[in-house]
């Protein structure tokens, strides 16, 4: 069965540029448009192996649903990376602090996201 | 426009759209246009604060998001290119001192679309022309705080570059 990765991202279009590159190499998609949505997301599919998380969102920003996510012990095994345009220090660093295992400045490599998928996801199974 | 931030932007979109393979020839121009599709960005930091508009005809998406089928699509994807270049401006003015904090993008698509005054102590415009009608406009409207000196800021931490994958 294909590992399955959400992708938390408020533009749909970057949604399907990371899902066509993850569908292309078996894994499966999941989507989720801000931090509030991919909270739900990670809590109700129980399933996930990987979650990949822009910054700049509305409703709640993707550094606020990392620390939500590690804030339960429940999901401290989840790798997280961020995908995002932001590459400030103090922000990685908050990010790295909180719990995330990479960080990616947009526009993305395929073959790099790809070669984090393949890392992340096999620490996690 | 002051010539460090006006050297931002412009390499910035070179290299911007030369990740999506699309050649563009950019000039600085006083004329203000705006193409079909229109996303607009505000920034806030210490001593700087402004909006950045980028507008793009509709071969101009097609030149850099093929796959983007409907106007919905379109705007978004407009909306993301300006993310994208604010983005590496943002990264880059970290080597001056100055931190800033990016809204997320509004969008907007329409026909004889034009923009008028933009109150702006400092605000500049550049026409980046592809092949074909592939054409974008980006604004960039100002406002810089006098103690701001653009000079390199000592031991500011560099930004990753765009693309690169930093595992922890």
């Amino acid at each position: 069965m294909s590992k399955k990765i959400l992708v938390v991202d408020d533009s749909n279009t970057i949604r399907q540029q990371v899902g066509m590159c993850l569908t292309g190499a078996g894994y499966t998609v999941v989507e989720a448009a801000d931090g509030v949505e991919g909270l739900d997301a990670i809590k109700s599919t129980p399933d996930i192996a990987m979650v990949i998380c822009d910054v700049n969102m509305p409703k709640m920003n993707g550094i606020e649903m990392l620390e939500a996510v590690h804030a339960d012990g429940k999901y401290n095994a989840l790798p997280v990376i961020m995908l995002t345009t932001e590459g400030q220090p103090a922000l990685i660093s908050r990010a790295k602090k909180a719990g995330a295992k990479g960080w990616i400045v947009k526009p993305f490599k395929p073959d790099l996201l790809l070669a984090a998928a393949k890392k992340l996801t096999a620490k996690a199974a | 426009m002051n010539p460090i931030l006006s050297d931002l932007v412009t390499t910035a979109a070179s290299k911007l759209f030369e990740h999506y393979e699309f050649p563009i020839d950019i000039e600085q121009v006083e004329e203000r246009y705006l193409f079909r599709y229109a996303g607009v960005l505000g920034f806030t930091g210490e001593g700087i604060k402004g909006t950045m508009v980028v507008s793009a005809s509709g071969p101009a998406i097609e030149a850099t998001f093929p796959d983007g089928g409907s106007d919905s699509d379109r705007e978004d994807w407009v909306g993301e290119l300006c993310n994208q270049l604010l983005g590496r401006v943002a990264n880059k003015v970290i080597g001056y001192g100055l931190s800033i904090r990016m809204s997320t993008p509004v969008t907007f698509s329409g026909t004889d679309l034009n923009m008028q005054k933009v109150e702006a102590p400092e605000q500049g415009g550049w026409l980046m022309r592809g092949p074909g009608e592939a054409d974008i406009y980006v604004h960039l409207a100002v406002e810089v705080e006098d103690h701001v000196t653009w000079e390199t800021a000592a031991g500011a931490e560099d930004a990753p570059e765009e693309g690169d994958l930093m595992l922890f």
